[in-house]
């Protein structure tokens, strides 16, 4: 019951915000521009694609889920649902669908479309990319027109965010469709803001949804994407003031962006992942605990924080738990043990487990034999990533630890990762959600670590710990908020212990835009959106938010 | 007629080792598409996704290599090149499509200028050599040759399209106006300048290498000087003897020039964030689009083998000589 | 190359200038530990510095001095051009003379390779290798260079040893039961060494420029330091749009420069050996 009312406290707060913002006199009308290093695009708006393949909008502009889960705290927004709740012990999750929504073409929206989506998927497993029937979901029906339940074989509360974020199609369309992989969509029937309007392969434009069941939104009139192909244009773009938002990497934003024209440029990159440095623990060197702990003591991640983010994204915390998320899971108790940079300790972590140095000051295993040189894999041409890397391998050498800088192309790469090939590598978390519990499950669960098919499916430490195993399954087990925090301190606490990777930064979204033409843009005063990119789920309450000036 | 049946089974050889090669070389490649998608998303999608995508991606099929390169041939000779697993489920026939007229009209109009006003400037130098601008044309061409493409490129973006605004900032045309047809003709040539002058700059200095060595081979032999001695016009003697029988090598190195062209367009293509072929393949290298790289390539090779034979074909017409002794 | 034709190439004022650049930057990057001031790797200044006295070039946004890594850049640069010239070379020598010589069925074989390579695009080919291949160090890209480039070279020398082979000094030694390998290597090498030695400048032009186009695309190896990787970074970091332009000038500019004395050499060599381009 409980979390029914948090509902109607977020909808009580969404109508507030809409409230200020009508306060202010909206204007009505206008055309914002988005641009992506998208390649081509393709006339395809089939939702159950992977993004990308769809085109940009699909995601945002029409096709609509049923709540949104922020991804920097997990505050929930509802959607197409208007509430839930979890019954007969975490068993059954029960959704209210929306009333008085229609379709684009006019037909009424019914909890009946939900639970078609939802079986389509089962029909056509290529189409659940969120794993939901392979997750102990066992039955989805509609107990009336506006009620759906789910059941479950076994309880998995965590799996709440991807029912929340599955994008629900008519089933009086999609009935009909018999290989829906490869149907590209061309006309979307949609519950969204906008709908389809101009396509060519360089843009699409989409269109204010004239039936859209928010009566005072949305506030402008389309929607255009632009597919700029590559970073250094849409940089450019946006400077000359020739788009309105890009989701790009900008090296020093404050003076490649901000300096240009102080009073429009902005951005917000909004923390959602952590950058990780994955020790390879199948690998001999690694499986030692102290060698693992005095590289975790011995690295500085605040030049790596300066020099490869010019200082706008952090050094992460230890427990690689974000900050959105840090006053809710972070075990305050465990502090003492959380590490930071100290080559002393790191000597002395060494030293007590046999270590010993040579003349040259290189490191020397307890048996007797040179540390071989540690291979430290990164993505080729990631600049992030490869400066991390060097600085990362000046740190290490103050304990006598000879790095070398491994450059796969983007392919390889993961391969080796999946594959355990390597030695340390640098990526982002494997998972990331509105809770730890995300991050922890994908990167430390025994399942994905590649014990039957030498595929670490994102456990790409391949660290295996039963302690972990049964804390990610209380976890999962409960919706209590105290009992899901004990089994994130159990986690966080192996962590920092027994170091099966070191977390190294932040890792952000990143949401730049001008505003010399459109406003309310989401920022770190206003994350309405979590600071989702603008062609991803998020980026309807973007869209829905953002007007002229 | 056996010179040219000769070229013809020559060329049927070399397009089927080169679309072998085609064959094989994605299929070097480590890594699993499936494994890239997955990890394009950064920890958003749930593992179990790598089974779904899979299935979609109909990689789960095991079959032996000798299969696949047999239902290659059949498609080729279909038409079919299958989906592209970038753009899923799009054909690669109809993402090609899109980029091969923008990539054409780059590539063969860069090809064509640079061709002509190199050749031009390569009759003149060695027409006039020994003054004062042929002094220079030659250097300045060997200057412009070296130049890396894609720096070019990105300086003439910063300054020209950037700085000065004078260019659009790269695209193939302006993509949110609604444009009546001429206003998009002009919005297209508008956006093609600059990479088309990068592509003629760099492009410019080869043709007029080859143009003037082979004028001044001509212009040394027996019949040229044969002319000047019988009094005939120097304006006919340069381009009616010298220059039509210099340009006939240079014709076979055209059609040779336009795969490394296509190629070196490439980065130029990926600065200016032109739609063409470049970025395509580009990007289907990094995603291991196996697919839409083979048909890229097949295309490429196709039109290089094409151009070829048809090179060897004017020659024969051209040049009476080649027909009786082989080469 | 006879004592005539090193006179003519002194005199010949594009090959000196060739020459003279191509020297001077020899002589940068044997001494590159002298002349550069700092280690290129050393990441230990204020980011993104502009020019001063102490930093020349400045700095790049990791902090490295810029122009050191110029200077150590030549280095890499001049060693990719060099070997990739001379595996080029070997193999369009190789290929070229077998086939031009014997003629036949080796002719055939060969000249269909030579022609299958020349049909290759070559740089989409040079990034689908450097893709395969996991980069560790310049020598795979000097490899996949090497592959993809030496048709050219073998087409040319192909149809030269055609010539050679039916002028009347090849015939005589032919006639008097000259063995096949020495008739290539005694009477017809040696008036082929310009062409070769023209092929081998214009290898290594082909070889700087794709290494750069390889390292700009970040398929190279982009912490060795070469001109190329250098672009690669001020690029990445928006040098031209956060004002450190020489960061991008400078290694361009080079690599023009390089390519020319290259370029230079391969024409004047050419001009040398080919009396008929030399009035």
């Amino acid at each position: 019951m409980k979390r029914i009312f948090t509902i109607y406290v977020m909808v009580l707060m969404l109508i507030c915000t809409v409230g200020l913002v009508s306060a202010e006199e909206v204007r009505y009308g206008g055309m914002v521009r988005i641009a992506g290093q998208w390649g081509s695009l393709t006339n395809n708006f089939n939702p159950f694609l992977a993004s990308g393949q769809n085109a940009p909008g699909t995601r945002s502009a029409l096709y609509e889920t049923i709540f949104f889960v922020s991804p920097l705290d997990g505050a929930i927004t509802p959607v197409l649902g208007t509430a839930y709740q979890w019954e007969d012990n975490n068993l059954k999750l029960i959704i209210e669908t929306r009333q008085g929504v229609k379709w684009s073409d006019g037909t009424p929206f019914t909890a009946n479309d939900v639970v078609f989506t939802f079986n389509y998927m089962k029909k056509h497993p290529a189409l659940d990319l969120n794993g939901i029937w392979a997750n102990d979901v066992t039955k989805v029906e509609a107990l009336t027109d506006h009620k759906v339940q789910i059941t479950f074989a076994k309880p998995n509360t965590p799996l709440f965010r991807y029912i929340a974020h599955t994008l629900i199609v008519p089933e009086h369309i999609w009935s009909e469709i018999e290989e829906p992989s490869t149907f590209t969509n061309a006309n979307p029937v949609v519950t969204g803001p906008f709908v389809k309007g101009q396509f060519s392969s360089q843009a699409v434009i989409y269109q204010r949804n004239a039936t859209y069941w928010m009566e005072d939104k949305p506030y402008l009139d389309s929607v255009a994407y632009q597919a700029a192909k590559s970073n250094d244009t849409a940089l450019l773009l946006l400077l000359r003031k020739k788009i309105d938002y890009s989701h790009l990497f900008i090296p020093d934003p404050e003076k490649a962006l901000v300096a240009k024209d102080p009073t429009n440029n902005k951005y917000w990159w909004s923390v959602t992942n952590t950058n990780i440095l994955y020790l390879n623990t199948s690998k001999e060197l690694f499986t030692d605990v102290a060698f693992r702990q005095a590289l975790a003591y011995a690295i500085d991640k605040d030049p790596l924080s300066e020099k490869a983010y010019y200082g706008v994204i952090a050094p992460a915390h230890p427990t690689g738990i974000i900050p959105g998320q840090q006053p809710q899971w972070v075990n305050k108790a465990l502090s003492g043990q959380f590490y930071s940079y100290d080559l002393e300790k790191a000597k002395d972590i060494l030293s007590k487990a046999g270590y010993s140095w040579d003349g040259s000051g290189s490191l020397i295993d307890p048996s007797g034999n040179k540390v071989p040189p540690v291979r430290i894999l990164v993505g080729a041409g990631w600049t992030d990533f490869i400066s991390m890397a060097q600085l990362i391998s000046k740190s290490v050498k103050g304990i006598g630890i000879e790095m070398v800088i491994e450059q796969e192309p983007w392919s390889s790469y993961i391969n080796s990762l999946m594959g355990g090939t390597y030695d340390t590598a640098i990526c982002w978390g494997s998972g990331s959600g509105s809770t730890p519990y995300d991050l922890y499950y994908r990167t430390l669960e025994s399942t994905f670590a590649g014990q039957d098919d030498g595929i670490a499916e994102s456990n790409y430490s391949r660290y295996s710990s039963p302690v972990i195993d049964a804390a990610l399954a209380k976890f999962r087990a409960s919706s209590d908020l105290t009992v899901q925090q004990e089994a994130i301190s159990t986690i966080q606490q192996l962590v920092v212990a027994d170091v099966p990777y070191i977390p190294l930064t932040n890792r952000a979204n990143f949401n730049d835009y001008q505003i010399s033409r459109i406003v309310g843009w989401p920022d770190a005063e206003n994350p309405y959106n979590g600071g989702d990119p603008g062609d991803e789920l998020g980026g309807r309450l973007m869209l829905l938010n953002i007007r002229l000036k | 007629m056996r010179y040219l049946l000769r070229r013809l089974g020559f060329l049927l050889f070399t397009g089927w080792a080169a679309l072998s090669i085609n064959f094989i070389l994605p299929h070097l490649m480590p890594g699993d598409p499936a494994q890239v998608m997955i990890a394009k998303f950064q920890g958003r999608l749930n593992p179990q996704a790598l089974k779904a995508l899979s299935d979609a991606f109909g990689l789960t099929a095991d079959k032996s290599l000798f299969v696949k390169y047999l239902e290659y041939w059949q498609r080729i000779f279909s038409g079919d090149l299958g989906f592209s697993l970038t753009y899923y489920p799009a054909k690669v026939t109809e993402v090609l499509a899109d980029a091969i007229p923008w990539t054409i009209g780059l590539v063969g109009l860069g090809t064509i200028i640079a061709f002509t006003l190199g050749t031009l400037l390569g009759i003149i130098s060695a027409w006039k050599r020994n003054s004062p601008l042929a002094d220079i044309l030659v250097p300045t061409a060997l200057f412009f040759n070296s130049i890396p493409y894609f720096w070019l490129s990105l300086l003439m973006l910063y300054l020209l399209a950037y700085q000065l605004e004078w260019f659009p900032l790269g695209g193939g045309f302006d993509v949110f106006a609604i444009m009546g047809i001429w206003d998009k003709v002009g919005s297209i040539v508008y956006h093609a300048i600059l990479p088309l002058t990068t592509i003629v700059i760099t492009a410019m200095g080869g043709w007029l290498l080859t143009m003037r060595n082979n004028m001044m081979s001509v212009l040394a032999d027996d019949y040229i000087i044969f002319a000047r001695a019988k009094g005939l016009s120097d304006r006919r003697i340069k381009y009616k003897y010298a220059a039509r029988n210099a340009i006939l090598p240079s014709f076979t190195g055209f059609s040779m020039a336009l795969g490394f062209v296509i190629g070196g367009s490439l980065l130029t293509e990926v600065v200016f964030s032109y739609p063409g072929l470049g970025y395509i393949l580009y990007q289907s290298v990094i995603s291991l689009d196996y697919p839409l790289m083979q048909a890229i390539f097949l295309f490429i090779s196709l039109a290089v083998l094409l151009a070829n034979f048809m090179a060897d074909f004017i020659y024969a017409i051209l040049d009476p000589r080649v027909k009786e002794g082989g080469e | 190359m006879s004592l005539n034709n090193i006179k003519l190439f002194i005199k010949n004022k594009k090959a000196l200038f060739g020459a003279v650049i191509l020297l001077l930057l020899l002589l940068v990057a044997i001494f590159a530990p002298l002349i550069a001031p700092y280690s290129p790797h050393q990441v230990d200044f204020a980011p993104s510095l502009p020019p001063s006295s102490t930093h020349l070039l400045g700095t790049t946004s990791l902090g490295q001095d810029i122009f050191s890594q110029v200077i150590w850049g030549t280095r890499l640069t001049l060693l990719v051009g060099f070997v990739t010239g001379v595996i080029t070379s070997i193999i369009a020598i190789m290929v070229g003379l077998i086939a031009g010589y014997f003629g036949g069925w080796i002719d055939d074989l060969l000249s269909m390779i030579t022609n299958v390579f020349l049909v290759i695009p070559g740089l989409p080919l040079m990034i689908i290798l450097a893709a395969y291949i996991t980069v560790k160090s310049v020598v795979p890209i000097i490899f996949v260079i090497s592959v993809t480039g030496w048709a050219w070279g073998a087409r040319v020398l192909r149809s030269q040893m055609i010539t050679l082979k039916s002028r009347d000094f090849v015939k005589a030694a032919h006639v008097v039961g000259e063995h096949p390998l020495r008739i290539i290597l005694f009477d017809i090498f040696p008036n082929m060494l310009g062409l070769i030695v023209a092929n081998f400048f214009g290898a290594a032009l082909y070889a700087v420029l794709s290494e750069a186009g390889l390292a700009f695309l970040g398929l190279g190896n982009v912490n060795a330091i070469t001109w190329g990787t250098i672009l690669y970074w001020a690029q990445n970091n928006q040098a031209l749009l956060l004002g450190q332009w020489q960061w991008m000038a400078v290694p361009g500019m080079l690599i023009a420069i390089l390519g020319t004395s290259f370029a230079l050499l391969n024409f004047a060599v050419d001009e040398i050996s080919n009396p008929k381009l030399r009035r």
